[in-house]
């Protein structure tokens, strides 16, 4: 009901509720002249006025001070094992007798849950669901002794170079905790780096270094992360930056081709929620202990995909947000930086991709992208129109996919479309090049020719002239985000199936690619074996 | 709150990519955190709650329609969690009064520093929101303790601005006679 001062009880005790700073003028108006002719109205607005403030503090009081228990680093771990683990079709290396004990545990842990809930009380909302499909381990550690990963007796064919090379990977095990394990490519010398009781905390983003005797990694063994450099062979890290705790989320870090520097991109820790991506910042591998971040500016801010470093040193590629919003790609001409040619305010960089805003505020994004061994263009996966953040087929119109590579000789220059997918298929990730130009490399659970996924990603190979895909078939990758590695004359690739880590010789996958043999570096890992990386160089 | 989620970071959390999911947590998680923890009051119950609003969020990606903020979309993932942990906690008290009623269980008194603290004024606030029946709590939570707009709130709990408005009234209308004295201690 109005009032004789324009608007109801309900109204002014709604535009209380509201808040004088969200009113605008003429609201702030009428709320006035309620108050000013209503007593009972005044007391309930001095009440609001003083009860807000005190609601607040002791609100804050109450929640501020407690902090999560997990670490960021696990936290993100956790979320990503429940996500990827449900996905992943039954590994080989369970036996008959091994499901049938999943199985069971399964409908154990199942009534457990269901009792654990309150006695099979619904809970409303969408049910977790994972936490049956949970129930299936990963391989108990104690299966195989962890200090000594067995050789395969399906080793690949490697030449004589390769053969001496050091492999790094992580294996993780019941407890979704990563350690390091090394091993040469022809089986010798396999043992286990960290995740030992002397080593505790989990170290990842193996880097090699382009010469081959260093690796870099990133290492919450001090509590939090940090980035640390171990020599081949001896691998006993330094640590190179001192972060202070809780400052940053992660690391992540591409070497300078020659060696020099490390682009170190830093995920900030930091408690505001509107604050987005990281930052980019250079590091000397050589020196120990550096205050980071050290006061510096960083190059680049708001990044969503880390720093790579181009091939020849000039560049440094990253992804981030236009001025628009829509996610783009960068490349800064750090050789300037370095050479201080340019001041920190003032820095050399272009912006790669330009999707236009398209109706109802829809663009492309890219999704992945990979430098050219010579440097001089970029590829990426464009994919869209999406709208909002889902992609428009998931609305119920088309969409479009194609890889297309853009030149950084003329900054003026237009993508070319080196492959067009028609149909689009959703699932399509990540993007190398080869190391002698011939191919680009991508992953797709989609069937060829088609969109529905399969369930099993494979490899794809297209000509870097242009050309139609070529599918590698006969094992599944194991993860979309574990990029496989090109040894450095582009003939073979290491990778990590679903079960074993696995080199494939090119050479004999372009033969027949339909009867694809991998040759096995590990013989049932203690866990699960992820992103391999072997040595650039013995 | 930030509607900052590019397509492409959520279209590489979908697809297990750890750099993404890094940053995603990285992003939203205090504030995810913050909110279970203040409907759940328990700091590791809290964080459970939040990795299965970042999970549940994931998989369901593709319904996100896009209409709504992604923070506001995450929020309200995270508040249907936290339910259904209240709910449970329910049922296994229930439980537990049961079990009591066919073997005596060791009651353990409130220590008096617990004591101390409930004389505190905030502590009495607080304990007076924890009163509140559980839709006034959560409008009084995520007003002013997340200090988020009423339309956003009614965004989150998908009910009318209306109702946000009606429910707060009826919180004050609890919380006034409990807080005479401490607001009137100010």
């Amino acid at each position: 009901m109005t009032t004789d001062y324009g608007i109801s009880h309900e109204q002014a005790r709604a535009k209380l509720h509201t808040g004088r700073r969200h009113l605008n003028g003429g609201e702030a108006k009428q709320l006035d002249a309620h108050l000013a002719g209503c007593a009972a109205c005044r007391a309930y607005a001095n009440y609001v006025a003083q009860a807000e403030p005190a609601l607040t503090a002791a609100l804050r009081a109450q929640w501020d001070p407690a902090q999560p228990p997990q670490s960021a680093r696990a936290f993100a771990e956790q979320v990503r094992a429940r996500l990827i683990r449900p996905q992943r079709a039954l590994p080989n290396w369970l036996s008959d007798a091994g499901v049938t004990l999943a199985v069971g545990a399964a409908l154990l842990v199942l009534v457990v849950v269901w009792i654990g809930s309150g006695w099979g009380v619904s809970t409303g909302g969408p049910q977790p669901t994972e936490i049956v499909v949970e129930s299936f381990p990963l391989p108990e550690v104690t299966a195989v002794p962890l200090s000594t990963p067995s050789p395969s007796p399906q080793s690949p064919a490697l030449p004589a170079g390769l053969l001496s090379r050091w492999v790094t990977y992580l294996v993780r095990d019941s407890q979704n905790r990563d350690s390091v394990y090394v091993m040469r490519t022809d089986g010798r010398d396999g043992q286990r780096l960290t995740g030992l009781p002397e080593t505790l905390g989990y170290d990842h983003n193996l880097v090699w270094s382009p010469d081959g005797a260093r690796l870099a990694l990133v290492s919450d063994r001090s509590g939090h992360p940090e980035v640390y450099v171990a020599e081949a062979g001896v691998w006993a890290a330094r640590q190179l930056t001192v972060t202070p705790p809780g400052a940053i989320a992660d690391y992540r870090v591409s070497w300078s081709p020659d060696g020099d520097w490390l682009a170190v991109t830093a995920l900030s820790n930091a408690p505001d929620p509107s604050w987005f991506g990281g930052s980019i910042y250079l590091l000397d591998p050589n020196a120990d202990q550096q205050p980071f971040p050290a006061g510096a500016a960083p190059l680049a801010t708001r990044v969503t995909d880390p720093a790579q470093w181009s091939p020849d040193g000039h560049w440094l590629a990253y992804g981030a947000p236009d001025a628009n919003g829509v996610p783009a790609l960068f490349a800064l001409e750090v050789s300037a930086v370095l050479t201080g040619a340019n001041s920190q305010v003032d820095l050399p960089y272009r912006q790669l991709t330009k999707f236009p805003s398209l109706p109802e505020g829809s663009h492309d994004i890219y999704l992945g992208f990979a430098w050219s061994p010579d440097s001089r263009q970029v590829a990426y996966l464009r994919q869209g129109p999406w709208v909002g953040a889902v992609l428009s087929a998931t609305l119920g119109a088309g969409f479009n996919a194609s890889i297309e590579v853009i030149s950084l000789d003329d900054p003026d220059a237009l993508p070319t479309t080196l492959l067009d997918f028609d149909p689009s298929p959703n699932g399509i990730m990540g993007l190398s090049w080869s190391p002698d130009g011939a191919h680009l490399l991508y992953l797709s659970d989609a069937v060829t020719g088609g969109t529905t996924s399969t369930g099993c990603w494979t490899l794809r190979l297209v000509p870097s002239t242009g050309g139609a895909a070529t599918q590698l078939d006969g094992f599944c990758a194991l993860s979309r985000s574990t990029l496989p590695r090109w040894s450095s004359d582009g003939r073979y690739l290491l990778l990590a199936t679903e079960t074993d880590l696995a080199v494939i010789d090119l050479n004999a996958v372009l033969a027949d690619p339909a009867q694809v043999q991998p040759g096995y570096l590990t013989n049932q890992p203690p866990g699960l074996a992820h992103s391999p990386a072997w040595q650039p160089r013995p | 709150m930030n509607q900052l989620a590019s397509p492409a970071l959520l279209a590489r959390c979908q697809a297990g990519d750890d750099h993404a999911i890094a940053e995603l947590v990285a992003a939203y998680r205090p504030a995810l955190f913050r909110l279970a923890l203040s409907i759940l009051d328990d700091p590791a119950e809290a964080d459970e709650a939040a990795q299965d609003a970042f999970v549940q969020a994931l998989r369901a990606l593709g319904g996100y329609q896009g209409a709504a903020a992604f923070t506001t979309w995450l929020y309200a993932i995270t508040i249907n969690v936290c339910r259904g942990r209240l709910r449970r906690r329910g049922a296994r008290e229930r439980l537990r009064q049961a079990l009591a009623g066919l073997w005596p269980l060791t009651v353990h008194a409130s220590v008096p520093e617990a004591q101390a603290v409930q004389a505190e004024s905030r502590a009495a606030v607080s304990a007076a929101v924890a009163a509140l029946p559980e839709p006034q709590r959560l409008v009084v939570v995520l007003r002013y303790y997340h200090e988020l707009r009423l339309g956003e709130i009614a965004e989150i709990l998908e009910i009318s601005e209306r109702t946000v408005h009606n429910r707060l009234h009826a919180a004050h209308a609890k919380l006034r006679g409990r807080l005479a004295g401490e607001v009137d201690a100010r």
